[in-house]
């Protein structure tokens, strides 16, 4: 699966029938869709991702940004391969397990996917390369600011005052959104940096992993929000922004493998 | 039209155009040049190699090592 097209067809298809499914399917058929869509598209995505890997040859900065993000695909990936386990084999109440044993490789995934953004971000702005407007990078900024009051005042500290939740879950709960909120400014620059290439197959990589990053935020946020409440239960419709963020980025590994390879075709 | 009266500097925003656009290859050249403590306008042949192995070094990040240093091959040998 290295063509771009296919890939895109493929994901209109996964997210087409994940729509349809969350509209017309109930009950526990629901839940097995819900549940086992994530772990196809995280394997879809370390294919993408791994296709850039295998393509480059020499282990340099470039290489270990994308074998950052291979990891915490494959820590996303056993994540959600455990909790399709415990809530569709075992059968388990999640939301009385609540954190599970997924959670820990959810939060390995995201260090390794922070660690790698930033490295990209670090490795451009040492490399000479334009940085693009100050103001922009500081309206970024001043935007994610007031995203973090804004989430600090509406979710995380009614998390941190609840007297019926517990030290793990508000540190699990909390996690989430904090870190999210970070990956955010990040992915807004490195979106704004990549956009000032006109060439879009050199840019789309690096915007498709920004949004990405993106969709995993909303779901993020929405998941800690409606799980705090109580309210949360697989098969809920903002589910679809880890699969839509999986494919993204699986996307991104397939672009990239298609520009580097277009290169050197043209030598 | 050419985007620079100095040859060389014309040729390297040939060869990096097509893959960075207008801004971004004005932009690197620029950038470059000045990491070197010359002006864009002025590249010498004698410049050749260390422009070529930090464009090369920009470049990688999104093309891979392999590429970057064909462009720094292609850049070297102007």
């Amino acid at each position: 699966m290295k063509n771009v097209r296919n890939f895109w067809i493929l994901s209109g298809i996964i997210v087409l029938f994940n729509i349809v499914a969350y509209v017309f399917i109930e009950g526990n058929t629901l839940l097995i869709i819900s549940d086992l869509l994530p772990v196809v598209c995280a394997a879809l995505s370390i294919m993408g991702v791994a296709s850039v890997i295998n393509y480059l040859k020499t282990f340099d900065i470039t290489k270990k940004v994308w074998m950052l993000m291979l990891i915490g695909l494959v820590f996303n990936f056993v994540a959600e391969l455990l909790y399709f386990v415990f809530e569709v084999i075992q059968q388990r109440n999640m939301d009385d397990f609540f954190p599970s044993y997924a959670d820990p490789f959810w939060i390995i995934g995201f260090v390794f996917f922070f660690v790698s953004i930033i490295s990209m971000i670090i490795y451009y702005l040492r490399s000479g390369m334009p940085h693009g407007k100050t103001q922009i990078h500081l309206i970024i900024i001043f935007s994610t600011i007031v995203l973090a009051i804004l989430v600090t005042n509406f979710l995380l500290l009614p998390i941190a005052r609840d007297p019926e939740t517990s030290l793990a879950q508000k540190a699990v709960s909390l996690f989430y959104p904090i870190t999210d909120i970070s990956v955010v400014c990040l992915s807004l620059i490195v979106m704004y940096i990549v956009n000032q290439f006109s060439n879009r197959l050199f840019s789309m990589p690096w915007i498709l992993i920004a949004l990405g990053y993106l969709f995993f935020t909303a779901s993020d946020l929405i998941y800690s929000y409606l799980s705090w409440q109580d309210d949360y239960s697989a098969g809920n419709f903002f589910d679809i922004g880890w699969n839509a963020g999986y494919l993204l980025i699986g996307l991104a590994g397939i672009y990239q493998f298609n520009l580097m390879k277009k290169i050197k075709e043209e030598r | 039209m050419n985007a620079y009266d100095n040859i060389l500097t014309q040729k390297i925003y040939d060869l990096i155009a097509p893959y960075l656009g207008d801004l971004m290859a004005k932009g690197a050249i620029r950038s470059q040049c000045k990491k070197i403590g010359i002006d864009d306008n002025k590249i010498q042949r004698h410049d050749l190699p260390a422009l070529a192995q930090n464009m090369a070094k920009a470049m990688n990040l999104f093309v891979g090592a392999e590429n970057a240093e064909m462009l720094a091959a292609r850049i070297k040998t102007l």
